[in-house]
């Protein structure tokens, strides 16, 4: 493995803030929750998600290709055009041989395996789709964002729960750093607005219960927080060899300058209180970048606005800076969680940010948890000059992972 | 022959491949062959179940026409093809 740089070249965004990054940052800056009641969740225990909002795929890919896809997947294949779009790169251009593809997700497509696992159920399996297999893989948006862009080095899909878009960028980085490609296309994406995954979700104990105020229910740091908001989204980076990036004229948006992995061997769900898992991958990240907590000067925080799950990482962030923690955002206030998408889509508000040396404020901090000692940016966008930023995911099952971006 | 059990497989088909497959009706004509359509091996196990006939791609060949195909979803030959139910309920 060798010190390659690693630039961010391309940005691409599906949100429930806004179709395109530019809307994205945008509507992230004003502050404001998108969670509303979902009818698409009519009948679940908690029916409020943040959708990504008139987001129409066959006018976009086309009907008979969309039909091949499932939500989640639809999002990757128009976020990942965004980011090629965004880095200037054009398929014909480029060896496709030497650029891969990484993407992550959590639960893939539980939306088709409930609706075909019905048509036999009611004695109709004549009903089941010849596509639902390929539909549902947590490899399907790896597959139709090879076969739109022409992809064909390594191709790699991750499955790790609410870190699995990080680890997918950070995997991309390590296809640059090895040598095996000189771009990667990386990210993740999630539909988790369906049945299946909020009544699973609500049996956790983890989704906030105001239904009565959807846009107050996703409150990170909040003293009031009682859990998180589902959401879905897309987010994907278009990484690339700095030398590379350099040699055909692109103005790299960011470096991803180092990244880090722990697991917490904690428990199914629930972090270590003391967020020693979460302490040790922002650690590993820094090491990886060869930078120190005193260079980081923003943080973006993974923060679901679960009870447990904030504390845990506020307590891993004041260790990390005894001093006081650099300015810290909570995005899942403004977008709702979007799992296995829920990182790349940070990382690439966190590249937004140190772009435009702006920090998106945290949506519903009416009284900061008095356990927790940090400084969230809320009310407005806080302007700040900014050098190097973490992004941090930490999952169910306690897989952590952390990038560090730095200004390009 | 208008109204016969193949000119309505032969409409019902056109309509689905424009619907589902984005495959303009008006350039499907009784000879067109099924290679021209350009549809995979999936996508024709997909035009059977909208079309409510349980296909086996491997009982066509690139030649077949949409004439032919029509024909054997109509059962005029009563050869492989056969309708496993009405297309009444039918979502595209």
């Amino acid at each position: 493995m060798t010190s390659t740089a690693v630039a961010v070249t391309g940005v691409g965004l599906l949100t429930p803030a806004g179709i395109g990054s530019r809307d994205t940052f945008d509507a992230m800056c004003s502050g404001r929750s998108t969670a509303e009641v979902d009818p698409d969740l009519k009948g679940a225990s908690v029916d409020i998600s943040c959708a990504v909002p008139d987001f129409r795929a066959p006018e976009l890919i086309g009907r008979r290709r969309t039909h091949r896809m499932d939500r989640f997947t639809q999002l990757a294949v128009v976020a990942a055009r965004e980011a090629v779009d965004d880095a200037g790169l054009s398929t014909g251009e480029w060896l496709p041989e030497r650029v891969g593809a990484v993407f992550g997700t959590a639960t893939s497509s539980m939306e088709t395996l409930a609706v075909e696992t019905g048509h036999y159920l009611d004695g109709r399996p004549d009903r089941i789709s010849p596509m639902s297999l390929t539909r549902s893989l947590p490899s399907a948006p790896l597959t139709e964002v090879t076969l739109d862009l022409g992809i064909r080095g390594p191709s790699l899909a991750l499955s790790t729960a609410c870190a699995a878009g990080n680890q997918a960028l950070a995997l991309g980085a390590d296809l640059l750093r090895s040598g095996a490609c000189d771009i990667v296309v990386a990210g993740g994406s999630e539909n988790p607005r369906t049945l299946p995954c909020a009544l699973l979700l609500d049996k956790l104990r983890a989704l906030s219960r105001r239904h009565d105020l959807p846009e107050c229910a996703s409150r990170p740091f909040d003293a009031d927080r009682d859990g998180l908001v589902i959401g879905e989204g897309a987010g994907v980076l278009v990484l690339e060899r700095l030398d590379h990036a350099r040699a055909r004229g692109a103005a790299p948006r960011a470096l991803l300058a180092g990244h880090g992995s722990t697991s917490d061997a904690h428990h199914y769900v629930a972090p270590d209180p003391e967020g020693h898992g979460a302490e040790a991958a922002m650690r590993a990240a820094l090491t990886n970048a060869g930078l120190g907590p005193a260079d980081i000067d923003h943080v973006n925080a993974h923060a679901t606005a679960t009870p447990a799950g904030d504390l845990a990482e506020a307590r891993a962030l004041r260790r990390l800076f005894p001093d006081g923690a650099p300015p810290v955002t909570a995005p899942k206030s403004v977008i709702g969680h979007s799992l296995g998408a829920a990182g790349a889509v940070e990382s690439a508000l966190t590249v937004l940010t140190l772009q435009h040396q702006r920090i998106p404020p945290t949506a519903n901090l009416d009284m900061l948890d008095p356990a927790i000692d940090l400084d969230v940016v809320h009310g407005r966008p806080r302007d700040v000059r900014m050098r190097a930023a973490l992004s941090n995911s930490f999952a169910f099952g306690g897989h952590n992972t952390v990038l560090v971006f730095t200004t390009a | 022959m208008q109204g016969s059990p193949v000119v309505r497989t032969f409409a019902d088909l056109r309509e689905v491949l424009e619907s589902r497959f984005e495959i303009p009706a008006d350039s499907v004509t009784l000879e067109t062959p099924l290679e021209k359509l350009g549809l995979d091996s999936l996508e024709l196990v997909e035009l059977g179940l909208l079309m409510e006939i349980d296909i086996d791609p491997n009982d066509f060949s690139a030649g077949t026409t949409i004439g032919e195909m029509a024909g054997l979803m109509a059962g005029a030959d009563g050869t492989t093809l056969t309708a496993t139910s009405t297309k009444a309920d039918r979502t595209a």
